[in-house]
């Protein structure tokens, strides 16, 4: 499996670990869930609080929430144990949160936010749609992010169902059952607005389980030099900077998860949320803030892990994906490994909470205008911002009904999907990242900011990295062709999208006699 | 419409960004025709991907008519921070090296120049670069004004009409419709 897709799943069971503390805490993550939801519920009446929180968020719950719903439970399970296998290549996923937690927001935040007051826009195909004034453009969009998040959504609630099932035995299907139902419960009932009432809460279990992890992986190795200088007695390629993935995996892994956190529909999503543009600007402090601390665990929990193997505390590991539950069992006490599970759980659910809001409005609003029928939402009538969701239309609560049956249908295809092989659903998981970036950047990134950009352009990049990103990820899973030395199909998407952006929309322009 | 400066901004921008993903297409094109890496594709890769970074920034700060000698200034340091880093790794040797702040010096430059230096820098140089809002402060305002303004305004000029988005009948005679870099078409 490309190295990439880690990024996105867990596909592999957990251990039992934590004792009778780990369900007590589990059950009380779960409890206050429900309390935000029942709150979160009784204030969506409407399309416009279902899929963009009633364009009325702050700052701090902009910021928490944009953190939570990018960290999944990959940074707590699968970034330890890739830390542990590939050392510091690991780094190279996380390294560009120092760019991109502002860069989001200095490139997208401010034309997002203007095209849904000026333009009703609820969703990112509709701002690529009202970009170019390009039905195909939005219906491409949309095509594109529905592929990519259903294996997405269902590597997610696979590893919700590994969890729930390591802290309360249940089998690996119910876990999966119960896991979407409290998802959906939420999301279904309260759309985005639970959402991201709940990520603050899940944001703030994620920072607390990771700075406590952190602590104590620092105090099990004696500190950072401590476990350095036991892991460069071991094996030095470990903290080379580049690991043991070499440095060709390392920079692309820069390159895609940098350039292409632009194009995140979950997190660009939140921009069309805040409540007025100045909103925005403490956003990165309070992001940056967020995941410096929730990414502690990532950082620590591995490279201690593998510091103990190698000082001989800790027998060596069957699969690099057990190191934070061997860490949990010994190296903390049993009670924060209630607390570091239901800040997996939070990671899982706060980002398929996100996800299923972004493919529910591509459902039922995007695909719909893109095919010339009248959907939901966005900018019927007047034009004008989300209040026309509700005055505007009439037709507030059959849009929200809609959103509603297609969250279920979402989460019920994604729940299905997650019951197949699990290699299979590691599969379709694989293309998420990848595609969203090599399809969206160009039309959605570049495109907002370049008044260069055509519609033709937008088009012919989405459809390029759809192509290059599915036959490329097929080819390699099939073993029909693999590309070499640690290149990742997702990073070749992402060029050549880009590329054929930039040649068709200048093309575009030079046939029409120069620069607009 | 966006001013010459933005746009021109812009363009410099897009310029930039295809410059350092031409160098990663590059250097992938190397590895895959070779099979092997070569000697200089880290170096390009490291190269595109910071230039790449640097770019978006770049476009971002020309639509947020922002890109003045200061910011400028700090995006090239940006790109210089990032290069540097990378090429000082990829150059230094990799045998007996001493820690550095905990890490081993080559790991160590990469992580807290690219990891740490921009996570203090930029979220403040956004907060402090952002211009004040005119709906700042007024968020229920803020749509209301888009559909009192219909048809009126930046928003309108950019023309969107016949599309999706063209429902929407029209921008907003805002400073924020007028800041917008969408609906350019």
């Amino acid at each position: 499996m490309s190295a990439l897709a880690l990024a996105a799943m867990q596909t592999a069971a957990i251990p039992r670990v934590g004792g009778e503390a780990t369900p007590a805490a589990m059950l009380a993550y779960l409890i206050v869930i429900a309390v935000i939801a029942a709150w979160a519920t009784r204030r969506t009446r409407n399309a416009a609080d279902f899929f963009v929180a009633g364009r009325a968020l702050g700052t701090v719950v902009l910021g928490v929430s944009a953190m939570a719903a990018t960290l999944s439970g990959f940074t707590f399970i699968g970034g330890p144990g890739l830390f542990y296998g590939l050392g510091a290549t690991a780094l190279f996923i996380v390294l560009p949160a120092s760019l991109t937690n502002t860069l989001g927001a200095w490139t997208l935040a401010r034309p997002l936010h203007d095209l849904g007051r000026t333009h009703g826009v609820i969703t990112i195909p509709g701002a690529i749609g009202a970009r170019y004034g390009s039905r195909a453009a939005q219906g491409w969009a949309a095509a594109a992010i529905l592929v990519a998040l259903i294996g997405y959504i269902a590597t997610n609630f696979l590893a919700l169902g590994y969890v729930l099932s390591a802290v309360f035995g249940v089998s690996l299907s119910a876990g999966i059952w119960i896991g979407a139902a409290a998802v959906l419960a939420y999301t279904v009932a309260g759309g985005i607005l639970a959402g991201v009432y709940a990520d603050v809460f899940q944001g703030a279990v994620m920072a607390l389980a990771s700075v406590a992890a952190c602590w104590y992986a620092l105090r099990s190795g004696g500190g950072l030099g401590g476990i350095s200088r036991t892991l460069v007695a071991s094996d030095a390629s470990l903290l080379s900077p580049w690991g043991t993935g070499g440095a060709i995996t390392a920079l692309s892994w820069f390159f895609v998860f940098g350039v292409g956190s632009l194009a995140q529909p979950h997190i660009a999503h939140k921009y069309l949320m805040a409540r007025d543009v100045e909103r925005f600007r403490w956003y990165p402090m309070v992001m940056t803030v967020a995941m410096t601390l929730t990414l502690l665990l990532y950082l620590t929990v591995g490279i201690a892990v593998k510091a103990m193997v190698a000082r001989g505390a800790m027998p060596p590991l069957a699969r690099n994906d057990d190191a934070m539950p061997a860490f949990l069992v010994h190296a903390v006490p049993a009670a924060l490994a209630g607390v570091v599970f239901a800040g997996v759980a939070a990671a899982i659910m706060s980002t398929v909470n996100s996800f299923l809001s972004v493919g529910a409005a591509a459902l039922t609003h995007d695909l719909p205008q893109a095919m010339g029928r009248r959907a939901g939402g966005a900018g019927s009538a007047s034009g004008a911002g989300g209040e026309t969701l509700v005055s505007g239309a009439g037709h507030a609560s059959r849009d929200l009904v809609r959103g509603r049956v297609a969250t279920v249908a979402l989460a019920l295809a994604a729940v299905a999907v997650a019951h197949a092989p699990g290699a299979q659903v590691a599969f379709l998981g694989v293309f998420g990242y990848g595609l969203f970036a090599s399809t969206l950047v160009p039309a959605l990134a570049v495109g907002l900011n370049w008044p260069g950009a055509t519609a033709r352009g937008a088009v012919a990049s989405i459809v390029t990295g759809l192509v290059v990103t599915l036959a490329g990820e097929t080819a390699s899973y099939l073993g029909w062709y693999r590309l070499p030395a640690g290149v990742p199909w997702s990073g070749v998407a992402l060029v050549a999208a880009t590329l054929v952006f930039v040649a068709v929309s200048g093309a575009e322009r030079l046939r029409a006699g120069g620069t607009r | 419409m966006p001013s010459p400066r933005e746009a021109a901004g812009a363009d410099r921008g897009v310029a930039l960004l295809t410059a350092g993903v031409a160098a990663v297409a590059l250097a992938y094109a190397a590895i895959v025709v070779r099979g092997v890496p070569p000697w200089w594709a880290p170096w390009a890769l490291a190269l595109g991907a910071s230039v790449a970074s640097v770019a978006m920034f770049v476009l971002g700060a020309a639509t947020r008519g922002v890109l003045t000698r200061r910011v400028t200034a700090l995006l090239v340091g940006l790109g210089v921070l990032l290069l540097a880093a990378f090429w000082t790794a990829l150059a230094l040797p990799g045998t007996g090296e001493p820690l550095l702040l905990g890490l081993p010096r080559r790991l160590a430059v990469v992580f807290y120049a690219v990891g740490f230096i921009p996570l203090l820098v930029l979220p403040l140089t956004f907060a402090r670069t952002m211009p004040p809002s005119a709906t700042g402060g007024a968020g229920g305002a803020g749509g209301a004004g888009g559909g009192d303004a219909s048809g009126a305004g930046g928003g309108a000029s950019r023309g969107v009409g016949d599309g999706v988005g063209g429902e929407a009948g029209g921008g907003v005679g805002s400073e924020s419709g007028r800041r917008s870099g969408a609906p350019l078409t």
